[in-house]
């Protein structure tokens, strides 16, 4: 009678710590962020702005590190204008503008966190 | 004897079962806080990327605020991305449930600012907007904080 008791708590003691370590290890909480949503509307903004105020290399280099920093890279017609850092987290935008006299520009901006 | 043994087995049994299920409460009392912080952080970004995306897509005469774009009257269409610097200056207060837009910045460094609350709080973010303001490339900044509890 007196072991049979014993068996039993070290069972429900066992069971328990089991499910206990089952919720510590499985409790991998990923906090959800808005983060890329913002990087994605600012890279939207550049292209977005560079269409209607026509901007050259040199000034669209300026806009670009303006807002993201170093952090970004910046790609048009091919041809890197920025090289930022790359990593596991990038958003990256593409857009075509069309300035006035008709000539399309692609543009590529891509930024790492 | 046998009852003596017993008792020493139950005290052991019943410490670690009392230390099981501090680890358990802990857990998940840690797991409640972190929702529950990242639920308001979450409402406070979506919030101020609101405002922000309102300011810089619409044309709102009532708040500029909430749309402070130029609109063609040719086309009578709204100029997105493209901002009337008189209508940034007479953007008015705006405030949700927990959430209140503190300040405006705009215009390269210096800049102008059109602080909106005077209230202080200590969970605030910015969200930073590339826009042209009267044809001159700048950055836009809405600052938007919790109020605190």
């Amino acid at each position: 009678m007196h072991k049979r008791g014993f068996v039993f708590i070290i069972e429900a003691m066992l069971a328990l710590a089991f499910f206990t370590l089952f919720i510590i290890t499985s409790n991998h909480y990923a906090p959800q962020t808005l983060a890329e949503l913002a990087l994605i509307q600012q890279e939207d903004d550049l292209l977005r702005v560079w269409s209607a105020a026509p901007s050259n290399s040199a000034a669209m280099q300026t806009d670009t590190t303006t807002l993201f920093g170093d952090n970004v890279t910046l790609m048009v017609d091919s041809q890197i204008l920025l090289q930022g850092k790359t990593s596991e987290h990038c958003t990256s935008t593409t857009g075509t503008i069309v300035g006035q006299d008709l000539v399309e520009q692609k543009v590529i901006i891509t930024v790492c966190t | 004897m046998r009852g003596a043994l017993f008792s020493f087995e139950a005290l052991i049994a019943g410490t670690l079962i009392l230390l099981i299920l501090f680890l358990f409460m802990q857990t998940i009392t840690k797991s409640y806080l972190e929702r529950k912080e990242n639920v308001e952080h979450f409402y406070l970004e979506e919030k101020t990327l609101m405002v922000a995306d309102a300011l810089v897509k619409n044309y709102n005469k009532i708040n500029p605020l909430l749309g402070a774009c130029s609109v063609d009257p040719a086309t009578k269409r709204v100029k997105s991305n493209q901002l009337s610097g008189s209508l940034l200056s007479q953007a008015q207060p705006f405030a949700l449930k927990e959430f209140f837009v503190k300040q405006l910045n705009w215009g390269m460094l210096p800049g102008q600012t059109n602080i909106l609350s005077t209230r202080d709080s200590n969970n605030c973010i910015a969200a930073k907007r590339f826009v042209l303001i009267d044809g001159i490339k700048s950055t836009v900044t809405v600052v938007g904080c919790l109020t605190d509890a």
